[in-house]
C-alpha cells in the first residue's frame, strides 16, 4: 500500500492505490495549489494528513464548517486528476439503469453524513 | 470609396463590421491582438468512448493546470474557458489589460474571434421591445440579421418562441433534444395553454451551431466534446469568416498589435499601440476608425485617448440566476452520451404582472468534466462520487437572464496606472417570476427550489454593454450617435456592445453583430 499525501487522499476518495502518474501530477500541482496559503495553513494541513486516518471525514467536516480550505482544494484537485484516468471511467459514468441503487444511495445520505461529520469533527478537535 | 478604414478587434463585432464593408466592395483593415493556438487535439468519436481508452489529462487539465484554474484561484470561469485547448482565448488578459474589481468578474479576450471563440452561440434577434429606449428600431437591423444568419448557419424552429425571436425561414433544422429536454418539452406541449397563461413559454433555441453542413463546415456530431476542443467546425466562430475573407483578399488583417489610443493630425486619425511580441511601437493613419475591441477594451481605448482617469462610465451585464433542474424520472438513469451538450431549450417568462421579460437557457450538462459536480452535493467525498455517477445524469441547468438598464449599471474607470477599475453592486433580481417558473417547471417534470438557485456574481453573464450610450442627439463625449459615431469625434465609430445602454434578457451578441454591420454599411453608403 502506497503512503504519503497523494496516496492517502486518493485512497480516501477512490478506495484504491494511486497510479504513479496521478501521484506525479498531484505533486506537480502542489506548488500552485499551495501558493495562496499561509505557512500556518500549510502546517495545519500537514498535521491533518499525518495524523488523521479518515481524511474523507476531515474533508467533509471542513467543507461543512468552512475551515481547512487547503484540504478541500486538494480533494478537488484529486477528483479532477482521478477523472482523467480511463480506469476510473465506471466510477464517474453510469451506463446502466440503477433507480434502486440511487434510492438506496439517498437513504444512506443522512446516516453517512452524520457519521462522517462527527468522525471528522472529533478527529480535527482531538488530533489537530 | 477611397478612404482608409481600420477596425480594431477581430471578434464577433469587428468581423461583422468587416462583412458590412466587404459587401460594398470596400477592403477594411482589421488590427487585432489576435492570439491563436497551435494546440490541436485529434480526439475523435464520442467523448465517452474516447475516455474509456484514453488518459484525459491533456484535454481536461493541461500542463499548466488550466483545467484546475477555478479550483486553484477560486475563480468562476465557464468550463469551456478552463479547457487547456481553449484557455488561449482568455490568456494574457491580466497582463494586456489588468482589471481591478472587488465583485465584478470580468472576462476579456485578446484572441482572434474574441470571446465568441468560446461562446454558447445563442443568437437571438432583438425586437423593438428588446431595444427599449435605444434610438434604434428592429427593422433597421433585419437585413443584417438575415445576412449574418446565412453566414453563420443558425439552427432552430419556428415555434412558441417565434413571437419573441421572430419568424425565420432561414433556420437550419433544430437539434435532437436530449432525453430530459425532450421529456420537459413534451410535458410543456401537453399543457402549454395553461403555462402560457402563467407567462411561461418554451421552445427551441436559435443557435449558431450547424445541424447541416454549411459554408464548408461540418454539422454537429453529438460527440459531447463542445467544452473540450477548440475551433469546432459546427459552432460558428468569427474566425471562420475572418480567415475566409483574408484568404479571398477581401480584408487586410494585422495581428499581434495592442492598440492604446488614437489622436489626430492634419485631419487624419492616427492610431497608436505596440507590438505584443517585441514591444515595438505601432502607428497607423486612417480616415475612418471603427472600434470593436469588446465593450471593456473599447471603453479603455476611448478613456486612454481622452486621457481621462476621472470619469466613471456605466457598465451593464445581464443579472443571471443559475437554476439546477433535477428530473426525478431520470434518477439512476444512464448518462445520455449522445445528447447535444449545450443549450437544448429556451424558456421565456413574460407576464403582465411582471415588468421584465426573462429568458432561460436550458442547458444539457453532458459535455463538461464530471468533477464539476463534485461538492455541489453536500455529502462526503465518497458519496459525492456516487452522486456524480447516479444523480448527475438526471440534471439540467437553466441560466435565467434578466434584462439590464442604466439604473442597475456598475461603473468603469481608468486608473492612473492604466488599469481598469470596475465596480458593481450585487444585483437585486425580482423573485416573484422565479416562483412561477419553478412551479411551471415542476409540472413539466423538473424539480428545483429557490434555495438551491444561485445568483451569479456580477459580470458572469459576459454580456457587457452600455459604457458609451447610443443617443439621437449626443451631448457628452461618452455618447455615440445612431450611426455609431462618437460625440465630436468625426470618423470614429463604436461598433460593439458599448453603445447598448439597455440590454434585454436575450443574449446580446447577434444584435451587436447586426448593428456593427449596419454601421459599416451606412459608412460605406456615405450616410
Ligand atoms: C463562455 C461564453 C459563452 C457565451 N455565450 C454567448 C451566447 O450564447 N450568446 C451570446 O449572445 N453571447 C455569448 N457570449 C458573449 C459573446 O461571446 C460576446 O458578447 C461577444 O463575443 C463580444 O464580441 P466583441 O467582438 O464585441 O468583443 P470580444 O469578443 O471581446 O472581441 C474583442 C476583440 O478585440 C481585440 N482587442 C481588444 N482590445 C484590443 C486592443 N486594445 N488592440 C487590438 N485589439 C484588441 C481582441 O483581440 C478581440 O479579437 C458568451 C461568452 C462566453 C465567454
Amino acid at each position: 500500500m502506497k503512503n504519503g499525501e497523494a496516496a492517502k487522499i486518493y485512497r480516501s476518495i477512490f478506495r484504491k492505490d494511486i497510479p504513479d502518474i496521478v501521484q506525479q501530477r498531484f505533486e506537480n500541482s502542489s506548488p500552485k495549489v499551495e501558493s495562496a496559503f499561509t505557512e500556518n495553513d500549510l502546517s495545519k494541513y500537514r498535521k491533518i494528513i499525518d495524523r488523521i486516518s479518515d481524511l474523507a471525514a476531515a474533508e467533509y467536516t471542513s467543507r461543512i464548517t468552512g475551515t481547512n480550505q487547503l484540504l478541500i482544494k486538494k480533494f478537488q484537485v484529486m477528483i479532477y486528476l482521478g477523472e482523467c484516468m480511463p480506469e476510473n471511467y465506471n466510477i464517474f459514468i453510469n451506463e446502466k439503469k440503477g433507480l434502486v441503487r440511487t434510492l438506496f444511495l439517498f437513504t444512506t445520505i443522512p446516516f453517512n453524513s452524520v457519521y462522517k461529520f462527527t468522525k471528522g469533527f472529533l478527529a480535527l478537535k482531538i488530533k489537530i | 470609396m477611397k478612404k482608409e478604414i481600420v477596425i480594431i478587434g477581430g471578434g464577433a463585432s469587428g468581423v461583422s463590421a468587416a462583412l458590412g464593408f466587404v459587401n460594398r466592395g470596400i477592403t477594411p483593415t482589421i488590427i487585432d491582438v489576435g492570439m491563436r493556438t497551435d494546440r490541436k487535439h485529434q480526439a475523435v468519436g464520442n467523448q465517452y468512448d474516447y475516455r474509456k481508452e484514453n488518459d484525459l489529462h491533456d484535454l481536461m487539465i493541461g500542463d499548466d493546470l488550466e483545467g484546475l484554474s477555478n479550483v486553484i484561484d477560486g475563480s468562476s470561469l465557464p468550463p469551456k474557458l478552463t479547457s487547456p485547448l481553449n484557455n488561449y482565448i482568455i490568456s494574457g488578459s491580466e497582463v494586456l489589460s489588468p482589471i481591478r474589481s472587488s465583485n465584478f468578474s470580468a472576462v476579456q479576450s485578446f484572441a482572434t474571434g474574441g470571446l465568441a471563440a468560446a461562446w454558447g452561440a445563442g443568437l437571438y434577434r432583438y425586437n423593438d421591445e428588446d431595444l427599449g429606449n435605444l434610438p434604434l428600431r428592429s427593422d433597421s437591423l433585419e437585413p443584417y440579421y438575415d445576412f449574418l444568419s446565412n453566414e453563420i448557419g443558425i439552427s432552430g424552429k419556428n415555434d412558441d418562441l417565434s413571437q419573441f425571436f421572430g419568424e425565420n425561414n432561414t433556420l437550419l433544422p433544430p437539434f435532437k433534444l436530449s432525453n430530459k429536454a425532450e421529456h420537459l418539452y413534451n410535458n410543456y406541449l401537453k399543457r402549454k395553454k395553461k403555462f402560457n397563461r402563467n407567462g411561461v413559454f418554451i421552445g427551441y433555441p436559435r443557435l449558431g451551431v450547424l445541424t447541416r453542413d454549411h459554408m464548408g463546415r461540418k454539422k454537429c456530431d453529438y460527440s459531447n466534446f463542445e467544452t473540450w476542443l477548440n475551433d469546432i467546425p459546427w459552432i460558428y466562430n468569427p474566425t471562420h469568416s475572418l480567415d475566409r475573407l483574408v484568404k479571398e483578399g477581401k480584408i487586410k488583417y494585422i495581428s499581434g498589435i495592442l492598440l492604446d489610443s488614437w489622436g489626430r493630425k492634419d485631419g487624419e486619425i492616427i492610431i497608436e499601440g505596440k507590438n505584443i511580441h517585441d514591444g515595438s511601437p505601432f502607428r497607423k493613419n486612417t480616415d475612418i476608425l471603427l472600434i470593436a475591441a469588446g465593450t471593456i477594451n473599447t471603453t479603455k481605448l476611448v478613456l486612454r485617448s481622452k486621457k481621462d482617469t476621472k470619469s466613471r462610465l456605466p457598465i451593464l451585464d445581464n443579472p443571471l440566476l443559475q437554476v439546477p433542474l433535477i428530473f426525478p424520472a431520470f434518477l439512476g438513469s444512464p448518462l445520455d452520451r449522445s445528447a447535444f451538450g449545450m443549450t437544448n431549450l429556451n424558456l421565456i417568462f413574460k407576464s403582465p404582472e411582471s415588468k421584465k421579460t426573462l429568458q432561460g437557457s436550458i442547458i444539457e450538462l453532458t459535455s463538461p468534466p464530471r468533477s464539476l459536480f463534485f461538492e455541489r452535493f453536500p455529502v462526503s467525498s465518497v458519496l459525492n462520487l456516487k452522486m456524480i455517477k447516479m444523480v448527475s445524469p438526471s440534471l439540467l441547468a437553466m441560466f435565467l437572464y434578466y434584462p439590464s438598464s442604466p439604473d442597475e449599471a456598475g461603473s468603469i474607470r481608468l486608473t492612473n496606472s492604466n488599469e481598469l477599475e470596475i465596480e458593481q453592486k450585487d444585483y437585486v433580481t425580482e423573485r416573484a417570476p422565479v416562483k412561477k417558473i419553478v412551479r411551471a417547471l415542476f409540472r413539466m417534470g423538473a424539480w428545483t427550489h429557490p434555495l438551491i438557485i444561485q445568483q451569479s456574481k456580477p459580470g458572469y453573464a459576459i454580456h457587457y454593454a452600455g459604457t458609451i450610450p447610443m443617443k439621437t442627439d449626443t451631448t457628452s463625449e461618452y455618447e455615440s450617435s445612431i450611426n455609431g459615431e462618437l460625440h465630436k469625434e468625426p470618423g470614429v465609430y463604436i461598433v460593439d456592445g458599448a453603445p447598448f445602454s439597455h440590454i434585454s434578457a436575450k443574449n446580446l451578441s447577434f444584435t451587436i453583430m447586426a448593428n456593427a454591420m449596419r454601421i459599416a454599411d451606412n459608412i460605406s453608403k456615405g450616410n
